[in-house]
């Protein structure tokens, strides 16, 4: 018979407890600076940027036209200047991408066939927007002439093959990064916060003063309960420090809680095989390196054996569901798979751990 | 005795692989004793807690605390009894306060209870400081107090005064005493010959798993003590007598009579001394 009021009474003491122990700390607070660190050093970015400026003394339709050739391939940006010295100045300076001087009745001359000069600038250095950009120049003006192009060319940045393109490609490396740490936070409170307190519990034998009037199944049923609630607290402190929002939260969210209780079993199991803190606290590590490791393998695009080896431990499988979740794209097909996984590992941990505690209690 | 047993205990075997830490002891304790346990290390006094506590199911024998057998009945005893341990196993980063209010929400008991148990063994001044700051007299009156916090029918005391200074275990003692008088079975394990004595209403004296002697300390003492007398002569003579030798019966006559007697001690033995005859060796 388990009564809560005994589990929420441990928990409360466990909460407040807890927070006073520097290992315990470590373990919440590492996973959240790791996450904040890539959240700063990553950018999302990967569609290459370009600032195009221009001069010109009467409206022109030029940047327009120029847009609509080079399309989704470069996010452009065009800004007028007062004069041609101006123009030539920003360029020099490299402070945009190309420069335009486009004459006075530049688009009334061109659709006349009269050929006028326009002047375009490229920086000392052209990276690959400025190049592309200034390579949909001419087109943009022959169809300003009205002349009907030879073929009509569309441009297309084509995707990787499968083998080739990473998730990253597609999410990002901050938004990878982010859920990668995500993992690595749930891994640690689960797999080394919450044992922690309940070695010290052996230990310090507490635990001898609590079995007085409690059970073991309490016991464990009120660590468990503080390890969800330290996830339920520090996950979302993480997205909201990086301003990451899931796209789906509801997979998200069963994602989390269902690699929090499979790992709290696995941490709970481990916390009745060590008998100091101190020493669950050094060879956490050991234990915890193959449980966080599948997390920043899924999605570089490491040979597909790895990437499956990854994906059949369940913090391979929450990352791939992680990600999934925080984009709108669906980019691995095997959600279900990826949750099977989970709660098989899962149903192993609670069943050693439900053998463990009826021999501590025999 | 005339109340009935709130612990009954038959038989009780409890081993350890190879080891036999109890080897089949029998005993009963009335509601309201004090009841000392003495014997050696590994004697099998904390694997009697143990069992009695239902922390360790027995090998073989039974077991009843307050009628309610230890194996199949552990959950309606729990409410009934608490335990003084013998480590000093508190919450060290917590308040003493919070030490007590834990275990009474795990009790259900009001949060004055910790109040007034703070209260009880001296503590109320240091009730908000973290118990890491406690002396080791301190801690072991706040593990008394959180043992009294459900008011328990039967208090096991596990070495309750060991490596205490004199004036702490004599207050250790007093709230014992206190306890037992409010109608509480008290359950003494100890390696104090003097604090035994001085408690308890009966002791079993254990030896290598087995109950080799069970009485009250008094009873014991004159059983295996000597009947002997120690005279103290106004020349400062010592002259050790014999109570049952009528030639000694007469001599102290005539020395009374004559007014030669400064003093006469009777040289019943103590309780260490039983202990030794009984067990080869001194606790």
């Amino acid at each position: 018979m388990v009564a809560l009021y005994k589990i929420l009474a441990i928990f409360r003491k466990d909460f407040r407890d807890a927070l006073r122990d520097a290992r315990v700390l470590v373990a919440l607070i590492v996973p959240l600076g790791i996450g904040v660190f890539y959240n700063l050093t990553f950018e999302d970015e990967t569609t290459p940027e370009a600032t195009v400026v221009y001069a010109a003394a009467e409206q022109t339709r030029l940047p327009e036209v120029i847009r609509s050739f080079v399309g989704d391939t470069v996010r452009i940006t065009f800004e007028q200047l007062p004069d041609e010295s101006e123009v030539r100045q920003r360029v020099a300076d490299e402070d945009a991408d190309l420069g335009l001087i486009v004459p006075a009745g530049f688009d009334a001359a061109v659709a006349a066939g009269q050929s006028p000069e326009l002047i375009v600038l490229q920086p000392p250095s052209a990276s690959f927007a400025s190049s592309f950009v200034a390579a949909a120049v001419e087109p943009a003006v022959r169809a300003l002439s009205g002349q009907q192009p030879p073929a009509i060319i569309t441009m297309e940045q084509v995707a990787e093959t499968p083998d080739e393109a990473t998730v990253i490609d597609s999410v990002g490396l901050r938004v990878w990064a982010v859920m990668a740490a995500t993992v690595m936070m749930i891994s640690m409170i689960a797999m080394l916060a919450v044992p922690i307190v309940l070695t010290e519990e052996v230990e310090k034998k507490t635990l001898d003063a609590l079995i007085l009037i409690v059970s073991y199944p309490e016991v464990i049923a009120a660590k468990a309960l503080l390890g969800v609630v330290y996830v339920a607290v520090m996950v979302p402190v993480l997205l909201l420090i990086t301003r990451i929002q899931p796209s789906d939260s509801a997979i998200f969210v069963a994602t989390v809680v269902l690699l929090s209780v499979t790992l709290l079993g696995f941490g709970l199991l481990m916390g009745g095989m060590f008998k100091n803190a101190n020493q669950l606290n050094t060879w956490g590590g050991v234990f915890l390196l193959p449980v966080i490791a599948p997390a920043f393998i899924v999605g570089l695009g490491l040979p597909d054996t790895i990437d499956r080896i990854a994906s059949i431990f369940p913090t391979g499988g929450a990352t791939k569901l992680l990600l999934d979740s925080a984009t709108d794209q669906r980019l691995f097909s095997d959600s279900l798979t990826s949750f099977v996984v989970m709660a098989v590992w899962g149903f192993a941990a609670y069943a050693l751990l439900v053998w463990q505690l009826s021999r501590r209690q025999a | 005795m005339a109340a009935a047993p709130v612990i009954e205990v038959e038989g009780l075997v409890k081993r350890y692989g190879a080891v036999q830490a109890l080897a089949g002891i029998s005993f009963s304790v009335a509601e309201g004793e004090i009841f000392g346990f003495l014997g050696h290390n590994g004697a099998g006094k904390t694997t009697t807690i143990r069992v009695l506590t239902g922390r360790t199911k027995p090998t073989s024998g039974s077991a009843k605390v307050a009628g309610h057998d230890v194996v199949s009945d552990m959950p309606r005893i729990k409410p009934l009894i608490n335990l003084v341990f013998e480590d000093q196993n508190l919450y060290e980063r917590l308040t003493g306060y919070d030490n007590l209010i834990l275990f009474a929400d795990l009790y259900r008991q009001p949060h004055s209870r910790a109040e007034e148990l703070l209260s009880l063994v001296g503590l109320s001044d240091a009730a908000k400081r973290r118990v890491k700051t406690y002396s080791s007299g301190m801690k072991q009156r706040l593990l008394v107090a959180r043992a009294l916090i459900n008011r328990p029918r039967v208090l096991f005391l596990d070495e309750p005064t060991r490596g205490l200074d004199p004036a702490s275990a004599r207050e250790i003692r007093n709230i014992i005493r206190d306890m037992s008088r409010e109608g509480t079975t008290v359950f003494l394990t100890t390696h104090s010959m003097e604090e035994a004595d001085e408690l308890c209403d009966r002791v079993a004296f254990l030896a290598k798993g087995r109950i080799v002697a069970l009485d009250t300390p008094r009873e014991l003492k004159l059983r295996y003590g000597q009947r002997t007398a120690t005279v103290l002569l106004r020349d400062r003579r010592e002259v050790q007598i014999c109570l049952d030798d009528a030639t000694d019966a007469r001599r102290l006559a005539e020395w009374m009579e004559a007014g030669e007697v400064l003093t006469i001690h009777s040289n019943e033995g103590t309780l260490e001394d039983v202990f030794i005859a009984l067990a080869g060796q001194p606790l």
